[in-house]
């Protein structure tokens, strides 16, 4: 089931790579990403669609990089929007990215 | 740009085509057009149909020819010249060094 | 296979990113400078120079975009490869990020295969990029060196006379462009307009032997059959077969008031007729210099009446090519248009050039071609002794005491010239060489009276008009080719007088003579006038025909300068 939210060949790799930073790694993901949700949340209540924008594709890429599929695409669908300035209607996103970094986390925490 | 070359029935002349533009480019290809060819050869043909320009690398091309051909007692034509072609070979009086058709 | 350890700037602004980054890197044995947004990226970029930069996209205070504008600017003429880390995939985005200068992607999430490889790929491209640099300061100071060479040959000679007016393109050297100018010391001018096939340096080298060779024996008084003989001979030996130069010669010559020209390979030239607008070209009817051997080099000029307002107009294929901003080429048409559409004596020189400058619509600078202009000297009607010499041997101190005699027959005559040589004796007499020019003047007038009045038989009044020009040199080629029994000998003597040095000349030929005694008006006696007898007598101490007339002594007396 993991499979569908997180590339673990991927992450496995990063694990032979990184070796002794990994834990490392896996930490400061968890906290960046938990501010970048922060972000975007605030970016959007504003209406502020650059900075939503910003957050949203920061996200995307660093998820992309652990492997967290899921997450990025949903990242991918906000940045777009906030792209093409139609934040709202966005609401449903926001809270979907909201829940799926958290369990991102569990996810990740699970693998150290 | 383009070499073609190829031998006659009884192995006794070679005919090298030239496409394209005859200039400093063309060195390498042309001179190993003639230079690997077997000894037999007792005539060249240059053919220019398809020869779009001629500079003067392309005289000296010519001259290097004669030279491997055995120079004063060789026997190099050059055919299906152009006018263009016709009048640069003529205001070097190359028709006094080949045979120009 | 190993790889050179890179120095590598990381930029972006998510951290565990950079992490993983900066790992991988450090993986692959490089060095690693890491930075969160644009700005620390310029100013690492410029304090540390790295290699390579790999850069996100979105970042704060400056975006990569901007960054990689500003690196692009600092690196100036360095190539710096600047891989663009990002997970945008909008074409239009993509697009901008190669706009702004970024040379490649790598997306998230990375891929360590993919990502070694385009490090690998862009360190050779930019160890390529130097070496060509490298190569490229080299040739530009190497030929830096050979336009040096070049500069001091071309001004080796007479160039700056006044009869001469000439535009060298500043790429001759590159193209191969060669413009020599000099005067005999008799007086005569002859210039010649080069061009060597080939490209660049190879092509140059056959200056320097040909200019060599050119200043030495016109400065002797070889006149221009001789000196292109030799030009050719050596040109052959040397060059390579497809190395050859073709060449336009002229001979100002003023004794006899004509001029004399050679064309080898160049297609373009004329003689402008200021007078009618008429203008007789230049056809190139001879092989070009260096191609064929010596036994078979061929010398059949064109031979042109010299008029005081005609000029000889030589250039090469530059002029043709040269073109405007929308493409087209000024071509030869254009040219031969300005001299049949000008007014008289406008100054063609100065309209050729305007009109290449109008037409091309681009200043100076980017002449790139070459034009040359030969006039008659002002007053060519009278004899005019150059002075300068070509010094390059010592002289001995005392006058000497010798004598030489020369004589050719029928198959010499055909053939050699033997001014030169006899030039070469005298003026091993110190003291003769400040008289060089006299002395030429005085062997050429005694010589070609020798040969064309008293052996051929010709009249220079046949020269008077034009059809009796062209006749006189057929008649003269006609009756040289025929020669069978015929002599001229030539006897000098030099020996020491109170003055100072005594030169005496005898002059034989095997013609039948001619009346010398009863001179009568010029156009009563053409045989006394045609001689330059008036000229001889201004020129020497003493004039004397012997009967019946094929003998002439005459002497020559100079002062020695005291040192």
């Amino acid at each position: 089931m993991a499979e569908l939210y997180l590339d673990v060949v991927l992450l496995e790799e990063l694990r032979d790579i990184l070796e002794d930073e990994f834990p490392s790694l896996i930490s400061t993901y968890i906290q960046d990403s938990g501010v970048r949700v922060d972000d975007l949340r605030q970016a959007m209540t504003r209406g502020d669609t650059e900075a939503a924008r910003k957050a949203a594709h920061n996200l995307k890429g660093s998820s992309a990089n652990l492997g967290l599929v899921y997450l990025a695409d949903l990242c991918r669908i906000v940045e777009d929007a906030a792209r093409a300035g139609q934040l709202a209607g966005q609401e449903a996103y926001m809270l979907l990215i909201q829940q799926e970094q958290q369990h991102a986390v569990v996810l990740l925490r699970d693998r150290l | 740009m383009s070499i073609l070359s190829s031998g006659s029935a009884d192995g006794k002349e070679l005919t090298i085509r030239i496409k394209g533009r005859f200039d400093f480019s063309t060195h390498q290809d042309f001179r190993s057009a003639y230079e690997s060819a077997p000894e037999a050869l007792s005539s060249f043909v240059v053919d220019l149909r398809e020869a779009t320009y001629l500079d003067s690398s392309a005289l000296g091309m010519l001259l290097l020819l004669r030279d491997h051909a055995g120079g004063d007692g060789s026997r190099v034509r050059i055919v299906n010249c152009n006018s263009d072609v016709k009048k640069i070979l003529a205001i070097s009086n190359f028709e006094q060094l080949f045979t120009i058709q | 296979m190993s790889q050179p350890r890179l120095r590598i700037l990381v930029a972006d602004d998510s951290a565990s990113d950079r992490l993983i980054m900066e790992t991988l890197l450090k993986r692959l044995g490089h060095d690693v400078i890491a930075v969160k947004d644009g700005l620390e990226a310029v100013q690492r970029f410029e304090d540390s120079r790295p290699d390579l930069v790999l850069m996100d996209v979105m970042m704060p205070e400056l975006d990569g975009i901007a960054a990689a504008r500003q690196m692009r600017e600092l690196a100036d003429k360095e190539l710096v490869p600047i891989i663009f880390l990002t997970s945008l995939h909008d074409a239009r985005d993509l697009a901008a990020c190669l706009d702004a200068g970024g040379d490649d992607f790598l997306s998230k999430p990375y891929n360590p295969v993919i990502l070694q490889a385009k490090i690998k790929a862009f360190s050779r491209l930019r160890r390529l990029h130097t070496e060509v640099r490298r190569q490229r300061e080299y040739l530009i100071a190497e030929q830096h060196a050979a336009k040096g060479i070049f500069d001091r040959i071309a001004n080796q000679g007479e160039l700056s006379a006044a009869n001469i007016r000439y535009l060298l393109s500043p790429m001759a050297i590159f193209n191969g462009d060669v413009l020599l100018a000099a005067q005999q010391p008799g007086g005569d001018m002859l210039v010649i307009l080069g061009d060597f096939t080939g490209h660049g340096l190879p092509a140059a080298i056959g200056i320097m032997p040909m200019a060599e060779i050119f200043y030495g024996m016109v400065a002797k008084s070889f006149g221009l059959e001789a000196v292109l003989r030799e030009i050719n001979t050596r040109l052959k030996t040397v060059l390579p077969a497809s190395v050859f130069c073709c060449a336009t010669a002229v001979q100002m010559n003023y004794r006899n008031r004509h001029i004399e020209i050679w064309a080898g390979g160049l297609p373009d030239g004329l003689v402008y007729h200021t007078s009618s607008a008429a203008i007789t070209p230049i056809p190139s009817t001879h092989l070009p210099l260096g191609v064929l051997h010596p036994d078979q080099f061929r010398y059949a000029p064109m031979i042109v009446e010299m008029h005081a307002h005609d000029a000889v107009y030589l250039w090469s294929d530059g002029i043709s090519e040269t073109s405007n901003p929308e493409g087209e080429m000024f071509g030869e048409q254009r040219l031969l248009d300005l001299f049949s559409a000008s007014e008289n004596r406008v100054d063609m020189f100065v309209h050729i050039t305007q009109s290449l400058r109008d037409f091309s619509q681009q200043g100076i600078q980017t002449d790139d071609y070459s034009l040359v202009e030969i006039r008659p000297r002002k007053d060519f009607n009278l004899p005019e002794i150059a002075s300068r010499l070509h010094q390059s041997e010592r002289q001995p101190r005392s006058i000497g005491n010798w004598s030489l005699e020369y004589e050719l027959r029928a198959e010499s005559l055909k053939v050699s010239d033997p001014v030169p040589l006899l030039m070469h004796m005298l003026l091993q007499a110190p003291g003769l060489r400040a008289h060089g020019g006299v002395i030429h003047t005085i062997l050429s007038e005694l010589y070609s009276n020798a040969l064309e009045h008293g052996v051929l038989g010709l009249s220079s009044r046949m020269k008077d008009d034009a059809d009796g020009f062209r006749h006189y040199y057929q008649l003269r080629a006609e009756g040289l080719q025929a020669l069978q029994d015929a002599s001229v000998r030539i006897r000098a003597e030099v020996v020491p007088v109170q003055e100072g040095g005594l030169l005496r000349l005898r002059m034989k030929d095997s013609g039948p003579g001619f009346d010398f005694n009863h001179h009568g008006a010029p156009d009563q006696n053409p045989a006394y006038y045609g001689r330059g007898l008036t000229l001889l007598k201004s020129l020497c101490r003493r004039v004397e025909y012997f009967v019946p007339g094929n003998e002439v002594l005459v002497e020559f007396i100079w002062r020695e300068q005291s040192n």
